[in-house]
């Protein structure tokens, strides 16, 4: 009996052995993981932000686990549908550091959904990266330690704007903004960066964001005799009140220049003639053809094939993200694999401190500019010098904003 | 003279989306919260017939008709006639709400996020009068607005349709004594305010762009016109109408385009204080009937 | 002409008429007497189809009718003369008079029928553009019957005509009734004082709190001291 249990036993040694064997490897694989989050708008009207930023991240994403992921660990992403609405997303923003113990999230791209989760995450500790929410509020390196911005909020915005504006040499500007909080805070900016360049606007117009008819805006910016309008505008109301100068015959006086809320696949079609007087601002997602570019630079390049590759050529059936949306969310998983590893911990006050101390190390540069300004006490990234005006009309491979990559503009009075 | 034109221009809706909302509470006593979307849906059915289907205007926009007629149908029968007593069952308020949000979702996930170019009738074409520069566009909403509105009236007053709607309005049981079925009256003008959404959804949405966000601000001046004119009182929503659309043309010159909105209904509000059965119940318009008692 | 078997009525859950029965013979008129809140106005909507009895029958002409839509039943020749008139106050005279006609298509047919009433009704027709409402209360009971004449029906059924009216007009009224009755059409009267109306009346029914409590030929009403008390006043 005894001999003849023991090939039996044998074989069961042998299975206890390899399961023992697969059952570390489950658990090593487990201890093995480091899980990144995300909570955007995948449905709704800021659906094509919030897909960006999710294709960007899941392109880096495979591309890092295929290489060995952060410092030997897989990357686990989660991924939530917050309809861009504050409480979705804060309940999303919860579940994902409560339930799939996230350690660190790329922030929603809308602002109101940030600053509802805001407080939540740095009490977690969560390293978060804003890589579209554009509020200025969100960034504070003492009362949001962990959160950190690689987008261009709206003082920076309002600086570049009225820098650009001085620069071409316009006398009668005039500030445009709906009456909603983003109106207000960008009316603010623009205020506060006109003063600071020594500049006095005519006139600060206001409408009510959606309100049917434009036809009343444009005509106070006829009245003012404005010869530059900068627009805190949104790509609908900007694209109405853009039609309504044209249909008042005043577009061909002035040039409209908008922060970068104006943009909109369909701008040209829903503006109408006046497009090629209008320019928003990006940063180095553009190509500068007067001096003879067809590409982006070299690293930008090669992501834009990257993203055209994998998500399709922007159109109908293909993308409907923005490149340079997309190369945000991809851009901020590789800071945050830079940092861990520069730390050599997933530390949050470890890999807080690289990037405030060390972000000019960072080598990747696909991101909005070449240069990331993060210390101690800065969490904002860029500044008003990294951006420049680019045309709303054409992109360089196709006729909707949005879809492409921008085309640098320049203008004088 | 171009603040009179725009005025009217944008009256033109209000007034057509007024009229509509009108023709279904005079009949109902109740107010239709979805008729917005129904104006939005019309749109962008003509939207979709001209742009994916490449129709013309006029077939587009009588497909777009025939649509909004079917919703205001289904919308009729689901939302409404289930309730039984409209005056004990307030449900309606609810049932509509629900239907507009949900119209609202359906058009966001058939026709996406993103709002859309809409032809202007004449290709945008302007002329200048006096000085103003008038897009024949605009013309053509405030005549084929007036002409809705003149030929509704006649109806109104004229046929034994008109006599019937007007008998179900001022009493639902007495007309059923008459013979008449209330309930196909009220159908009919569930039906003709659809038809008349259509039309004003692919007048406004060369203005507004066509995405189902369109009738977020038109459709409460919508609302806000018939309250001016007196529920109930199509001819009085109709005016209110272009009242209001005069009022916000001609204040914009004196205020903010941000607050323009807030004077206006601050005008209005005097006005439902005064008149609280409308600009139609005012002594001018009503001389000859000075004796007149309901029962 | 009419039957009304075993007829029940609720609203809601509360039974306001139990197990009625009655009788219109053709040619007659019949007076249902009762006071206010016994059931009469509700048994009338029943059987013009605006409410819908809870058990029973109702024939006419021997057909079952119980639940007709009332629009059918005004192509078939009954005619609500509602409590409280209920004419089109916004409307003009005229109007009212078309929309009594509404089951008729036959423009020419509503031609003759209005200048037959116009005939019968001079006060009518000398208003017949002015707006409804401003009519005297005699004046619009006077159209109200002429509106629900418009369809020549064979059964005229009045909820309270004398309602609210001058005596000497309530006398007209009921002259008025009698001569409609002559050119042949049945009446069905519910009355609270029933004075009037027993007096054109071939027979009478008394309702108490919905159920039948007496039933008889105007004479046998008239020789029961119990009814004349309780309903007919001082006769």
């Amino acid at each position: 009996m005894v001999r003849k249990n023991k090939p039996i036993t044998a074989v069961l040694v042998m299975v206890l052995m390899s399961m023992l064997v697969l059952g570390g490897c489950a658990s090593k694989k487990a201890g093995g993981e480091v899980v990144l989050g995300y909570v955007g708008p995948m449905t709704g009207p800021s659906a094509t932000m919030g897909i960006a930023t999710k294709q960007g991240a899941e392109l880096a994403i495979e591309e890092i686990n295929k290489a060995g992921g952060i410092m030997g660990k897989a990357i686990k992403f989660v991924t939530r549908d917050d309809e861009a609405d504050p409480t979705k997303s804060k309940t999303a923003v919860q579940e994902l550091i409560d339930k799939e113990k996230v350690q660190m999230m790329i922030g929603q791209p809308n602002s109101t959904c940030v600053a509802a989760s805001e407080d939540y995450v740095n009490k977690n500790k969560i390293i978060q990266i804003l890589n579209i929410a554009t509020n200025t509020q969100l960034i504070n390196a003492e009362k949001y330690p962990y959160t950190f911005r690689t987008f261009f909020p709206s003082p920076v915005q309002a600086e570049a704007l009225v820098n650009i504006a001085k620069k071409a040499g316009f006398q009668k500007i005039v500030l445009l903004g709906d009456t909603t909080a983003l109106g207000n805070d960008g009316i603010a900016s623009l205020q506060a960066a006109c003063k600071a360049a020594g500049i006095t606007p005519v006139e600060a117009i206001t409408y009510k964001s959606g309100d049917a008819d434009m036809t009343p805006v444009a005509e106070k910016i006829k009245q003012a005799g404005a010869d530059c309008a900068l627009a805190w505008t949104l790509g609908a109301d900007g694209a109405k009140i853009v039609s309504a100068l044209s249909r008042i015959g005043y577009m061909d006086k002035l040039i409209y220049l908008g922060y970068t809320g104006l943009s909109l696949p369909n701008f040209r079609e829903l503006a109408g003639n006046g497009i090629d007087r209008c320019y928003t601002i990006t940063g180095f997602w553009s190509v500068d053809k007067a001096s003879g570019a067809t590409q982006l630079d070299k690293a930008r390049q090669e992501l834009y094939d990257k993203i055209v590759a994998k998500y399709g050529k922007y159109g109908p059936g293909g993308r409907t993200t923005a490149p340079q949306m997309v190369a945000s969310g991809y851009e901020a998983i590789y800071l945050y694999k830079w940092a861990v590893e520069t730390a050599g911990t997933f530390d949050p006050d470890a890999v807080k401190k690289v990037l405030e101390t060390k972000i000019s190390e960072f080598p990747l540069k696909v991101g909005t500019a070449d240069t990331y300004r993060f210390s101690p006490t800065n969490h904002e990234a860029i500044s008003g010098k990294d951006l420049v005006p680019v045309l709303l009309d054409p992109m360089l491979t196709t006729d909707k904003i949005f879809g492409d990559v921008y085309i640098r503009g320049s203008f004088t009075k | 003279m171009q603040q009179l034109i725009f005025g009217l221009a944008n009256g033109s809706i209000y007034a057509l989306m007024a009229l509509a909302i009108g023709m279904v509470s005079s009949t109902t006593g109740i107010v239709n919260f979805a008729h917005a979307s129904v104006v939005m849906m019309g749109a962008m059915v003509s939207w979709w017939m001209m742009v994916i289907c490449g129709l013309s205007y006029l077939p587009a926009l009588f497909v777009a008709i025939a649509v909004s007629i079917v919703l205001n149908i289904v919308m009729y029968e689901t939302c409404v006639k289930k309730l039984g007593d409209l005056q004990n069952n307030v449900g309606w308020i609810i049932t509509l709400f629900g239907a507009s949000i949900i119209l609202d979702n359906i058009a966001r996930m058939m026709f996406g996020t993103e709002p859309q170019a809409f032809p202007y009738l004449f290709g945008g074409k302007m002329v200048t009068v006096f000085g103003a520069n008038i897009m024949l566009h605009e013309l053509m909403m405030i005549t084929i607005a007036v002409v809705i509105g003149v030929v509704y009236q006649t109806i109104i007053k004229r046929t034994r349709f008109g006599r019937a709607v007007r008998a179900v309005a001022f009493r639902p049981s007495t007309s059923e004594l008459m013979g008449i079925k209330s309930e196909k009256i009220i159908l009919s003008c569930f039906a003709m305010a659809g038809a008349v959404a259509a039309v004003g959804g692919a007048l406004i949405a060369p203005i507004t762009f066509a995405s189902y966000t369109m009738t977020y601000s038109i459709g409460l001046k919508g609302f806000a016109a018939a309250v001016l004119g007196g529920f109930g009182n199509t001819k009085g929503a109709f005016i209110g109408g272009f009242i209001l659309g005069l009022i916000e043309a001609f204040i914009c010159i004196f205020v903010p385009a941000g607050i323009k909105d807030s004077i206006s209904f601050v005008i209005m509000i005097i006005v439902i204080i005064f008149l609280p059965e409308g600009i139609m119940s005012a002594k001018f318009f009503n001389k000859n009937l000075s004796a007149a008692e309901k029962v | 002409m009419l039957k009304v078997e075993n007829l029940t009525i609720a609203y809601g859950k509360t039974e306001v008429v139990h197990h009625v029965s009655f009788d219109v013979k053709k040619g007659s008129v019949v007076t249902i007497a009762g006071a206010n809140g016994a059931g009469k106005s509700t048994i009338l909507n029943t059987i013009v189809g605006l409410h819908r009895s809870k058990e029973g029958r109702i024939l006419y002409k021997g057909e079952d009718i119980t639940r007709t839509a009332p629009d059918k039943l005004v192509s078939k020749g009954i005619r609500l003369v509602p409590e409280g008139r209920q004419i089109f106050a916004e409307h003009t005279v005229e109007e009212n008079m078309l929309l009594g006609a509404y089951v008729e298509k036959d423009a020419k047919k509503i031609r003759d029928r209005m200048d037959q009433m116009y005939d019968r009704f001079p006060r009518i027709k000398e208003r017949r553009r002015q707006i409804a409402g401003t009519l005297s209360g005699g004046e619009q009971q006077m159209l109200a019957i002429a509106r629900a004449l418009m369809t020549a029906p064979d059964l005229l059924i009045l909820d309270e005509p004398s309602l609210g009216l001058a005596p000497i007009i309530v006398k007209d009224v009921f002259k008025l009734l009698t001569e409609i009755k002559q050119t042949g059409v049945t009446i069905l009267l519910v009355e609270q004082m029933v004075d009037n109306a027993l007096s054109i009346s071939d027979y009478a029914y008394v309702l108490e709190t919905g159920k039948i409590v007496f039933s008889g030929t105007r004479d046998e009403v008239k020789n029961s001291d119990d009814i004349v008390k309780a309903y007919l006043g001082n006769v």
